[in-house]
């Protein structure tokens, strides 16, 4: 291959950096507007204030629909977790006449919008009596988090040398402590990413949730409800320290699957 | 000796089914259970003493008739679909040169190029929308730009709260679905294969054509099916970003059949169509995913 | 050497409508190394397995000191296995690879050191003892597998082709290292392998093993010079087959080749078919009493020549040389009575 630089490769990486701008200006508009002195978002911007992180965090509403967020991203984690994991390997281990169709199953509200799985359960709890509110809200998020929980830690076990849970059990080992001392121990990275992810998800969640909550606010429904009623710049400043937030989630997650490697 | 001969099958089995138990149960009551039920559902009607529990096909002899024009609900679905296999075709011709580039052009930190291109798909769904407000808005911050510029002295109402926006929005929410499994179709084409290419007299056009771009179906197909599936469900965009009517989709008219409408089991019917539609678009691109991918088996 | 420790009888294992293996029986005894010799496919890995406690049998029974193995579950065996892809703990340690399975058993702290020590210092793995097993090369990781099982100090120890996926220098030294072990430790070893020569290097007794079925279980020696079938025969190497007709008389039986008789040794069934290995057919000159033949190639073999001669009917016998041999010319073969086998 020609060491000089080509016309094509000018090309390609003209579009490619084009490319990234585009994936990246929204993000960065939003983050400069933040510190942007007037409530207007005008080209160019008028002055530089943190007034708006201070509107931010005195807007009740906002950091209720926060709070109401994480609370319920850590509880619908935790079951898809608890939920999601032993049975992951409970269909490593097993062989069964349904698995390919419960694997399928597992990821369908992954594989499709929002709306339907949020319809389906709204009018399923209606049926039982289940009001909308933050029950809902959680039982709806730990449904599509198995989405992803499931497959993730069920792709590792399947990465894993199956012969070190026999070694496992040639070395005396019982079921139970093959999988806390050996299965456990191998698949803690991807537990961890999984739950990482699934928080960030949870907090992101907004088609399903829009039919389950009721009166009950998550952060982004608030958001919505904020945007569909004019302009407020501190959307502008909670949208940033999301950004920051769930980007150094992603670096830490990233980081942690790598040392693994 | 006895205990241990009983324990071994049966009881093992029945400990590793007790594993998936909760799975399956969880799976049954939200996921199964609400599905079938809103396809039940579907066949009820709404009467003005609540809800008619009694089957009539009238939900969807209503969703292929009432309306006129464009406001058909019909001819709202085929245009969701229009722009959905729009923004689809926006999201691959994108992410193609980024993805190209990064690897085969990158030689150092293509990790961190790749984190780069996909961090976006990290940013929150309702920032990422809402921001092209800012940007498109009346008093945003194009409008702003045009006339601090000189080229428009009045703001243009145009950029924001039409198709046009819409489109704009999904294509840059759903683009990072595409990049990444393009990228894994892409970087697991042999490098030599394409070396290979070269050394057999073809051009860098020919080697593109003939090498790079049907190995990287699969990858394309995938994302693809991502994006056209997102976009299709997607009510959240239009809300925000389209106009009054014009760019009402599909699952605006699901929304507004359980909110103000307030005619659930004529949502639950469109519903049921469009997961249908969904399940169809799935079902095809798969099987052409696994065509493609035998193809390129068979070229190794 | 003499004391039986397993006892396998009528066998069987089937998956599905697929018999993996058709009834067997075998003794081991204590202290012996045993190789289980076959190509892939012929149910060695399976009797491991079944050993093991990872797989049921079909049919049939084992006994482990005179006590029903089958019943036991695989985490109570008192047996251990060397894996072919050697399945360390990625997570941890060679030390606590090793320390395994006696902290499984509860073994009290400072026994388990001492005793991880020991075996760390028999492997010669001391300065490793610390590395994950991803650290280590391949023979180091065949190390550890091996330690890792010693250690409990089984009754029986199998392995299944542990050397499979070493280079050819690494593994030759590592046959002396695990002969080495199994001497110092008077373990019983079940050794499966596809390689007959390292089966008839290390082996004390070798059962060749063929489609689910036992071909031949002898002494290694036995079984190489006097194979008692034609898959056994070719399995273990190269040799020469020779047609001809077997004939008994009072107190010398014959073999006749191309009408000439040659003694061999009695044979209970009528043999068809003479065996001869390569260095075991010798060259004279070609008016004495032999199998008349031309030179038709030499081919270096690292140490020797590979030389071949083709007999009368055509032919081709091939015989072991330190040096070629002119081509075109004509030598006579002969063979030792106690030397070749029939089939």
């Amino acid at each position: 291959m020609s060491k000089k630089k080509s016309g094509s490769t000018i090309i390609v990486a003209i579009l490619a950096v084009a490319v990234l701008l585009f994936l990246y200006l929204p993000i960065i508009v939003v983050v400069l507007y933040s510190f942007n002195s007037s409530s207007i978002s005008s080209f160019p911007m008028s002055g530089l204030t943190l007034k708006w992180y201070v509107v931010m965090f005195h807007n009740e509403a906002l950091i209720t629909a926060l709070t109401n967020s994480i609370e319920v991203a850590v509880i619908a984690t935790t079951l898809a977790i608890v939920i999601g994991v032993p049975s992951a390997y409970g269909v490593y281990k097993l062989k069964f006449r349904w698995k390919k169709f419960l694997e399928k199953v597992v990821i369908i509200p992954m594989m499709l919008p929002g709306i339907i799985t949020g319809i389906s359960i709204l009018s399923f709890l209606q049926m039982v009596g289940i009001i909308q509110g933050v029950l809902a809200v959680i039982l709806g998020h730990t449904t599509f988090l198995l989405g992803t929980v499931f497959p993730q830690i069920y792709t590792r076990l399947r990465q894993l040398d199956r012969n070190i849970e026999e070694a496992s059990t040639d070395l005396g080992g019982t079921g139970i402590q093959t999988f806390f001392y050996v299965i456990l121990p191998n698949i803690k990275t991807a537990i961890i990413g999984a739950a990482l992810l699934s928080v960030t998800l949870s907090i992101d969640e907004i088609p399903v949730t829009f039919f389950l909550n009721g009166v009950f606010t998550t952060l982004p429904i608030q958001i919505y409800g904020m945007t569909r009623n004019g302009f407020t710049p501190e959307i502008n400043a909670i949208c940033t320290i999301i950004l920051v937030a769930s980007v150094a989630v992603i670096l830490i997650s990233n980081k942690i699957s790598r040392e693994e490697a | 000796m006895e205990k241990t001969k009983k324990y071994s099958y049966g009881t093992k089995r029945f400990i590793q089914f007790g594993l998936i138990a909760p799975l399956v149960i969880w799976l049954v009551l939200f996921l199964i259970i609400p599905y079938l039920n809103l396809f039940v559902n579907s066949f009820w009607t709404n009467g003005v003493f609540g809800v008619q529990h009694k089957f009539t096909l009238e939900n969807y002899t209503k969703f292929f008739t009432s309306g006129s024009g464009s406001n058909k609900p019909i001819m709202v679905l085929l245009d969701t679909l229009r722009i959905s296999v729009i923004v689809m075709i926006c999201t691959i011709l994108i992410s193609f040169p980024l993805v190209y580039f990064i690897n085969f052009k990158v030689k150092k930190n293509k990790q961190l190029f790749y984190m780069l291109a996909i961090i976006p798909l990290w940013v929150s769904y309702i920032m990422r929308a809402y921001s092209w407000r800012i940007i498109l808005g009346t008093n945003g911050m194009l409008n702003s730009f045009l006339i601090w510029s000189g080229i428009t002295s009045k703001p243009i109402d145009a950029f924001l709260y039409s198709n046009g926006s819409v489109i704009i929005a999904m294509v840059h929410i759903y683009t990072p679905f595409v990049l990444m499994p393009m990228y894994t179709a892409m970087e697991q084409i042999p490098k030599n294969l394409i070396e290979a290419s070269k050394d057999l007299g073809c051009g860098r056009i020919r080697t593109f054509i003939k090498v790079l771009l049907p190995l990287s179906i699969p990858g394309v197909l995938t994302g693809g099916t991502y994006a056209l599936a997102l976009s299709m469900g997607d009510f959240l965009a239009p809300n925000l970003l389209g106009g009054p009517t014009s760019s009402t989709k599909i699952s605006n008219i699901v929304q507004m059949q359980f909110g103000t409408s307030n005619n659930w089991p004529y949502g639950a019917a469109i519903a049921i169509i469009i997961f249908l539609v969904v399940l169809m678009i799935i079902t095809i691109l798969g099987k052409l995913e696994k065509h493609f991918s035998k193809l390129e088996e068979a070229g190794r | 050497m003499d004391k039986k420790l397993i006892e396998i009888k009528n066998l069987k294992k089937s998956f599905g409508e697929n018999e993996i293996i058709k009834s067997i029986s075998l003794d081991v005894f204590d202290g012996e190394f045993l190789t289980l010799l076959g190509p892939s496919g012929c149910g060695k890995t399976t009797i491991l397995r079944i050993l093991a406690g990872f797989e049921y049998p079909t049919e049939g029974e084992i006994l482990l000191d005179g006590e029903n193995l089958i019943t036991i579950p695989a985490n109570k065996r008192n047996i251990n296995t060397v894996f072919q892809s050697y399945a360390l703990f990625p997570h941890l340690s060679v030390r606590d690879n090793i320390g395994y399975g006696m902290k499984i058993k509860k073994v009290p702290l400072k026994e388990l050191n001492e005793r991880v020590d020991e075996m760390l210092a028999l492997t010669s793995l001391e300065v490793l003892a610390n590395r994950k097993p991803l650290q280590l090369s391949g023979g180091q990781q065949q190390r550890v597998a091996i330690a890792r099982s010693l250690v409990n100090r089984p009754k029986v120890l199998l392995l299944d082709e542990p050397l499979g996926a070493l280079d050819l220098g690494l593994r030759k030294k590592m046959q002396i290292e695990l002969k080495r072990l199994q001497k110092k430790l008077g373990t019983t070893y079940i050794y499966v392998t596809h390689d007959q020569e390292e089966a008839l290097t290390i082996s004390d007794r070798i059962v060749v093993m063929n489609a689910g079925k036992i071909e031949q279980c002898d002494k290694a020696k036995t079984v190489y010079q006097k194979p008692a079938s034609k898959f056994v025969t070719e399995f273990l190497g190269e040799t020469n087959l020779i047609d001809g007709e077997y004939c008994d008389e009072e107190n010398q039986a014959y073999f006749k080749i191309q009408g000439r008789a040659y003694p061999v040794e009695k044979q209970e069934k009528k043999m068809k078919l003479l065996s001869v290995r390569p260095e075991n057919l010798k060259v004279c000159p070609p008016d004495k009493d032999g199998l008349k033949g031309q030179i038709v190639e030499n081919v270096f073999m690292g140490e020797n020549y590979r030389i071949g001669v083709q007999a009368a009917n055509g032919q081709v016998l091939y015989i072991l040389q330190k040096e070629p041999m002119n081509k075109g010319s004509v030598v006579g073969l002969t063979f030792d009575a106690d030397k070749v086998s029939g089939i």
